[in-house]
């Protein structure tokens, strides 16, 4: 969709009231609660698993660029890196070249998290590698760094596509403790079929919630829920409206684009 | 682009881009010797406008008066990223270096690195700069067709074999779930190929009975039951990509980044 139209602005301005307030409520000390989530409640284990082991931790942020889901990952990968600083363990974060303003917010978000882990002298700046901007380069690169320096735990968020299945299968056959998380569902199953946890779909966008425990980032969480509760309603009253009375035409010509012009 | 940003002849397109390159030096300059009480509302304040620029673009019905600037805004950002760039190679080169210099784990790769990259280098403003010379494009072809074009299909080939190993993984049934996911995988699969039409083929394509065809199954579970999860998904992930946005543009963020409050 190129531009609004009334009822899309109707429902992103509702579902944006919702979040910002219940980001004000959360904000005011309302104890909102969330449930937990494994993949996420498994980070600390698998980072662990990797010192105790005396090998490294290896962590994608996907083919994005600096957009909405890699700043996501990012988030996951601060969580990362500080505990890694935490247990003394490194991190390897291979960046992919397609947006190259993603390499130094990268190494910035990592150097800090180190500091805030109480380890700043950990912070190695080769550990943070700027690969390719090509897809199955960039997974050669990765599957190399895997095998080369036996990483022991494999972190997977962001956005992926065919190379998804051929950075966790490879992961797999190194033996490494596998963590995905990514909104593209087309992908989803690879995942599910190659690594111990996923995270999917919303699950991925709430992950920040529950790692900072921020009453920012549970407001918005619970906010979200209200958009999800408010387009199922929607779902199913439009559907019980049509089902009984059928779609009245003012109705279909509301969500035609094409309403009153030529088609292209 | 509009107005006195439209390049008119040589120099002005010159002129421009000397601008801008001492424009966005500048800003840099400032970012660096700014203290950060400065830094952090100017980064908000820009973040806002930004956010504010696109959204009310968007809002606005089509073709309206910020319309012809996007493409402009868009290019800004290719442009920060060209000043990445040479930070990225950099890195690269220095983990390469560091590698050759202390003959560590497989420092013959680095060698291979820094001769693959002044040979594709090399050819590529060899090609570009002297087009008429055949050796110049022939050292390209070479390099990308013959070697980097195989290589990258490769990879893409490994997938075929790493699925089977991934598909046997899932199907091993050891939950119910799991059981459910195989049969349900079974019929799907045996919908698409003539093998498993054929199981059906007696029951004919007019009659009441028609749904019972294995690829009618196969397609009911496709765009039924999967479409109907997949879009439950989708819709939950918008929702999400909308309440992140929101954080970001309204630079509600606290902590998850970057340590420092922004």
């Amino acid at each position: 969709m190129e531009h609004c139209n009334l009822q899309t602005g109707i429902v992103l301005g509702l579902l944006s009231l919702f979040i910002l307030l219940n980001i004000i409520r959360a904000r005011r000390g309302v104890q909102l609660f969330i449930r937990r989530l494994p993949g996420v409640a498994h980070i600390e284990e698998a980072v662990g698993r990797a010192t105790e082991m005396g090998r490294p931790v290896l962590f994608c942020s996907g083919l994005g660029g600096v957009d909405v889901l890699t700043l996501q990952a990012l988030a996951v990968l601060a969580h990362v890196v500080r505990i890694a600083a935490r247990l003394r363990n490194r991190v390897i974060v291979p960046v992919f070249g397609g947006d190259p303003t993603l390499f130094p917010v990268t190494q910035q978000v990592v150097r800090e998290a180190y500091a805030s882990g109480g380890r700043p002298e950990l912070y190695d700046e080769s550990d943070i590698r700027f690969l390719s901007d090509q897809q199955f380069a960039y997974a050669a690169s990765v599957v190399g760094i895997m095998s080369r320096e036996k990483v022991a735990t494999n972190f997977f968020f962001g956005d992926y596509a065919a190379e998804s299945l051929l950075l966790a299968e490879s992961g797999q056959h190194v033996g490494a403790v596998q963590i995905a998380g990514t909104p593209t569902t087309d992908q989803v199953p690879f995942f599910l079929a190659t690594c111990d946890y996923t995270i999917i779909g919303e699950e991925y966008y709430a992950t920040s919630a529950y790692i900072t425990r921020e009453p920012t980032h549970l407001g918005s969480l619970i906010g979200q829920d209200w958009g999800k509760i408010l387009l199922g309603l929607l779902i199913v009253v439009g559907l019980a409206w049509a089902v009984i009375h059928g779609v009245p035409n003012w109705f279909s010509a509301l969500w035609d684009p094409y309403a009153g012009g030529p088609r292209p | 682009m509009r107005g006195w940003l439209a390049p008119h002849g040589r120099g002005h397109l010159w002129a421009l881009i000397v601008g801008a390159w001492v424009l966005s030096v500048g800003v840099f300059f400032l970012l660096q010797v700014m203290p950060p009480r400065w830094r952090r509302p100017m980064i908000m304040l820009f973040t806002f406008l930004g956010g504010c620029f696109y959204s009310v673009e968007f809002f606005l019905p089509p073709n309206n008066f910020l319309t012809s600037y996007k493409e402009g805004f868009g290019n800004a950002w290719v442009v920060m990223g060209s000043f990445a760039m040479p930070l990225g190679v950099l890195n690269l080169s220095l983990v390469h270096v560091k590698k050759i210099a202390t003959r560590s784990g497989s420092w013959g790769g680095s060698i291979v690195y820094f001769t693959a990259m002044a040979a594709m280098v090399t050819f590529c403003f060899w090609q570009q700069y002297w087009p008429k010379s055949k050796a110049g494009g022939q050292g390209f072809e070479l390099l990308f067709q013959y070697a980097y074009m195989p290589l990258g299909a490769t990879m893409f080939s490994i997938l075929a074999f790493y699925i089977v190993s991934a598909a046997y993984r899932a199907f091993r049934i050891s939950t119910a779930e799991a059981g459910l996911m195989a049969a349900a995988a079974f019929v799907v699969m045996l919908g698409q190929v003539p093998l498993g039409m054929w199981l059906t083929h007696g029951i004919p394509v007019e009659s009441r009975w028609a749904g019972l065809r294995v690829e009618q199954i196969a397609h009911w579970i496709l765009a039924g039951i999967n479409m109907a999860a997949v879009r439950g998904v989708l819709f939950g992930a918008a929702v999400g990509s909308l309440a992140m946005a929101l954080r970001i543009w309204l630079s509600l963020e606290r902590g998850a980044y970057f340590d420092q409050k922004v």
